[in-house]
């Protein structure tokens, strides 16, 4: 059967003429529906798989597709549709890079919205906490063994060679179902001997399905936009308790910011294996940086903004200090 | 160790042993925004790991319906096989498109033809593609009919058929 592919004609037209901009996005719509059908509903802005989460979820690839430049190949600095003019793609690869691909356009912002989820939905914060402490234990007892370029590594226990039996997981989930109020080390370790080496991910959910998520609450209503005079205010203060800092100190100040592992810490500053060294910076931090934006912005008469929009600015400004630093200290070096 | 004060910020109550220790030593507590801020900080960090690696790994892209997928675009590949409905010197051809739509054009025969499916009731022009209604596009999609039924212009009900059909 030979069905007539618009897509091309489509995309030439808008990206070109800025024309058939209904019937492009009417395209993206289907294949984003098509490509999502499989995926749950944390995955979905609000954590809901609703026409109206589809809807917008098409609405921003049709965006991201039109309008934001990715550095990444295909794209090298352009934005998608131009790039699929440019090189000239047929529809299959347009469709294979904007939606079906793994990291297809449309999975990179599904990706982007689930990390957002599992970081205000009760539920989902459980999960990703729980991927944080797996990837403890693992650091602890296991191993990893590197899949391969784009692929997570699996982990191994450690001095787990030779012949063993390997268990499907479902048999797995069984088996740890039947522990006995196990630790998280305890799954974690039965998990890897039973199954064979597995991702921290894969281990996250075989470990969630075993324990059983908290009770589902409703998620705590979003953060209040900030206007942009508390944030001026904001970059301000951060700014002027910057200053007051020593290096080791804003160094210990934008690993805490950035979520950085203590092992990857002190592979970029050994100092900080010392625990008097860690002890000093934090008693600085608090002495000369919080206190300072707290002081600045009101927070101590309690006319300030609450914490939770406070600390979800100091990190916005906090994330726009980083990549000032790695220019100073290319710059430095 | 460093490590136990370090991770200790960002572990919440379960730092708490840990900060009271560093406030003895250090002569004063940790604010409580720093440690929201480690805390948030540290969840952030692993949200954005756990969804990148189920990115990685290919959680959620079901491969069946990849291979569904494959296999329908290799189908817009494929040559000819636009079903032709045939009979009493008239010819239909019945285009599919990939959005899902149909259209039916009259290729061979005298004009005034109808073609009646059901409830659906479309008038044909020799030489003109004519858009099929969506829900009869839909159900031929699924499943195309060996015959269709046709009224010709003085009103006799015909039946054009596919070849082998």
């Amino acid at each position: 059967m030979s069905l007539a592919d618009p897509l091309p004609s489509l995309v030439l037209a808008f990206e070109t003429r800025e024309e058939r901009a209904a019937e492009l996005l009417g395209e993206v719509q289907r294949h984003v529906a098509w490509v999502t059908r499989s995926y749950p509903d944390a995955y979905f802005v609000l954590g809901r798989k609703s026409e109206e989460a589809m809807e917008d979820l098409g609405n921003r690839v049709f965006t991201s597709c039109a309008r934001t430049e990715k550095g990444r190949f295909p794209f090298q600095g352009r934005h998608p549709f131009r790039c699929y003019v440019e090189e000239g793609f047929d529809g299959r690869a347009i469709r294979y890079h904007s939606f079906y691909a793994k990291l297809s356009i449309t999975r990179e912002i599904l990706r982007d919205d689930y990390a957002r989820n599992l970081c205000r939905d009760p539920v989902l914060k459980w999960r990703a906490t729980l991927y944080r402490d797996i990837g403890a234990v693992l650091r602890r007892v296991a191993a990893p063994v590197e899949q391969g370029r784009g692929l997570p590594p699996r982990w191994e226990l450690e001095g787990a060679s030779g012949p063993r039996v390997l268990r499907s997981l479902d048999a797995v989930e069984a088996r740890l179902r039947a522990l006995e109020q196990p630790g998280l080390d305890e799954l974690v370790k039965a998990a890897l001997a039973e199954a064979g080496p597995l991702t921290q991910a894969r281990l996250t959910h075989l470990v969630e399905a075993v324990v059983g998520t908290p009770e589902a609450e409703e998620p705590p209503p979003p953060v209040t936009p900030s206007s942009s005079e508390l944030l001026l205010s904001v970059r301000r203060a951060v700014q002027a308790g910057w200053n007051e800092l020593q290096d080791d100190d804003r160094a210990l100040l934008l690993a805490l910011a950035r979520g950085v592992a203590y092992d990857d810490l002190i592979a970029a500053h050994p100092h900080f294996k010392h625990r008097v060294a860690v002890s000093r910076a934090v008693a600085r931090v608090g002495k000369h940086f919080v206190a300072h934006v707290e002081a600045e912005l009101g927070e101590e008469a309690g006319k300030g903004p609450s914490p939770k929009l406070l600390i979800d600015l100091v990190l916005q400004v906090l994330g726009e200090v980083q990549p000032q630093v790695d220019r100073e200290a290319r710059h430095g070096a | 160790m460093g490590r136990d004060l370090y991770e200790a910020l960002s572990k919440g109550a379960a730092g708490d042993a840990e900060l009271a220790e560093h406030a003895a030593e250090a002569g004063e507590e940790v604010p409580v925004l720093l440690r929201m801020l480690a805390e948030e900080a540290a969840l952030r960090r692993a949200a954005a790991d756990l969804a990148a690696a189920e990115l990685e790994e290919g959680f959620w892209v079901d491969e069946t319906e990849a291979s569904d997928g494959a296999q329908r675009l290799a189908a817009e590949d494929e040559e000819d096989e636009e079903p032709v409905f045939s009979g009493r010197g008239y010819r239909v051809r019945v285009r599919f498109r990939v959005d899902g739509s149909a259209r039916i054009e009259q290729e061979a025969g005298p004009g005034g033809l109808t073609l009646v499916a059901g409830e659906h009731w479309v008038p044909l022009q020799p030489g003109q593609a004519t858009r099929l209604p969506q829900p009869l596009a839909d159900a031929w999609s699924a499943e195309l009919p060996e015959s269709i039924e046709v009224l010709d212009l003085k009103g006799d009900r015909l039946r054009l058929r596919r070849p082998g059909g």
